[in-house]
């Protein structure tokens, strides 16, 4: 369990090593704050169009849109873009020992298989959750740095404004989720990334994936009916449930099980992949 | 003879006198301007005040945490709300001066009097010259405090809105203590869904927006402060 712990920490310190993970931090540090620039400057009407129904007979104090507003938006970046930061890294956490030729010498050492993979999966798992908070914090702390907090406007059955205090507890509700639905993607490129040899295919193939799970996802044809349950792509809709009145636990659990069943399937599949591998190089 | 003469002639004139004034009475409370002008010349002995306004909101498909706001007027017509985030407040009986607001460019006749109605109430009906649409107001002006008790803003094929006004006498002003706004929409605000893997930024589902609805906005006042002075800066 110690060798485990330690094998871990080395492959968190490694993946903080490498340039390429700053990559996405360096993207959501720059970009968001200038989309919450851009934001605030030229601002959106989304409440004169969602609220013109109650004509002349109202008239509105303050405006919804404030940085939670514009940070519940941008949370539309976690279905296929911020994905790409996540496989950038997960593509090369095995891959890149295979390719580099270091499992050889790693193996010399007193440490399992099992150990091995399962400290790059977890390291993989933690680079995740960090990123994905990262993204979160900047998200809120410059939209309400930049643009202003407030009350927060989303859409659930109609219009629904939650107070601050209560949308924050909403994000972090959220961004938790997020980390979940991310880390399916982590999980899928890991297994690609334990087949590889090298770092570039397992990023191809989980975007292929991806991408093909979410257009038949969104297609509304009949006959697609019978697959979309067993895409992954189904559930990634949780991380926005929190912003539902009720918060709909149910759902919630059921589909973070259904996306945690996935998880531990890559892992799983990636485990009979690793140590089963010859590894001649 | 002569002071007989005088006491009678005196009586004459007094009750010529007594027969113009009530005349002149009945023709002032027939006149709707002279009575929006008795609602309105008690409140210019208020210079200023501030009050805390707690809105609640019951309009389907639109749900928000009630709302604490302080309001701040001052003459002739600056208003200031203080909130975090957001608020919807009715566009009538808020302030005084809005009922000024409510008598530029409208044609103004008087449907009833007290004694012609049940409410007890002067009830005027307001024509709106330069409204784009054909907007009718009419106002129930209660004669004995008199102020403004209810308002009808009726939009044809759009809608039509009742609001209704509480008062409770604070040093001497009769002011707003409950206002209750009645909306009675055409449309209603769309029953939109959440973001969802088959539409990612939400969409118009189940209702279409199509139908009408109905809605009360309510609004508590407490905590006035009356002619204690405010700062003219608040209000730029």
């Amino acid at each position: 369990m110690i060798l485990l712990l330690k094998a871990t920490y080395y492959e968190i310190l490694k993946i903080f090593n490498r340039m390429r993970t700053y990559i996405g931090f360096a993207t959501v540090t720059l970009l968001v704050p200038m989309i919450m620039y851009l934001a605030h400057r030229f601002g959106f009407d989304v409440q004169d169009q969602a609220l013109r129904a109650l004509g002349d007979s109202v008239m509105f104090v303050g405006t919804l849109v404030n940085g939670l507003l514009v940070s519940y938006y941008l949370m539309n970046v976690l279905w296929v873009h911020f994905p790409f930061f996540i496989v950038l890294v997960g593509g090369d956490i095995m891959a890149g020992e295979a390719a580099a030729g270091t499992f050889r010498v790693l193996m010399t050492r007193p440490i399992t298989r099992f150990q091995i993979l399962t400290s790059k999966f977890i390291a993989t798992f933690f680079y995740t959750a960090v990123i994905v908070f990262y993204l979160g914090i900047v998200c809120i702390g410059s939209g309400v740095m930049i643009v202003g907090g407030g009350d927060l406007f989303v859409f659930d059955k109609g219009i629904l404004i939650l107070s601050q205090n209560e949308a924050l507890f909403r994000f972090l509700i959220a961004y938790g989720l997020a980390v979940v639905v991310q880390m399916v993607v982590a999980a899928l490129t890991f297994f690609f990334s334990t087949i590889a040899s090298n770092g570039i295919g397992p990023i191809i193939g989980t975007y292929a994936v991806l991408v093909v799970s979410l257009i038949l996802s969104v297609i509304q044809i009949d006959v697609l009916d019978t697959v979309r349950p067993y895409l992954f792509t189904t559930y990634f809709d949780v991380f926005f449930a929190p912003f539902a009145d009720p918060i709909p636990w149910r759902e919630i659990v059921q589909k973070s099980l259904c996306l945690g069943g996935y998880i531990i399937g890559f892992y799983i599949l990636s485990l009979l992949v690793f140590i089963r591998k010859d590894i001649l190089s | 003879m002569n002071q007989k003469l005088l006491h009678l002639s005196l009586l004459i004139i007094m009750a010529l006198l007594l027969g113009v004034m009530t005349s002149l009475e009945s023709q002032t409370l027939s006149d709707p301007v002279i009575i929006l002008g008795k609602v309105q010349a008690p409140m210019e002995a208020i210079a200023d005040y501030s009050v805390t306004v707690t809105v609640s909101v019951a309009v389907p498909n639109l749900r928000m945490p009630d709302k604490e706001l302080r309001l701040f007027y001052q003459q002739p017509d600056k208003i200031h709300v203080e909130t975090d985030g957001f608020a919807m407040l009715p566009k009538v009986g808020l302030v005084p001066s809005q009922i000024n607001q409510l008598l530029e460019n409208v044609k103004m006749t008087l449907k009833s009097t007290p004694e012609q109605n049940e409410s007890g109430a002067y009830i005027i009906n307001l024509q709106h010259l330069e409204a784009p649409s054909k907007m009718t107001t009419t106002i129930w002006i209660n004669p004995k405090r008199w102020t403004l008790d209810k308002v009808l803003m009726n939009v044809p094929d759009i809608a039509e809105t009742v609001i209704t006004i509480q008062y409770q006498k604070f040093e001497g002003f009769w002011l707003p203590e409950a206002i209750k706004v009645y909306l009675n929409m055409q449309q209603s605000i769309p029953a939109m869904q959440r973001p969802s893997i088959e539409y990612p930024v939400g969409y118009f589902g189940g209702s279409s927006g199509k139908e009408p609805v109905s809605g009360i906005i309510t609004l508590d006042f407490g905590d006035y402060r009356v002619n204690q002075g405010i700062d003219s800066k608040i209000f730029e």
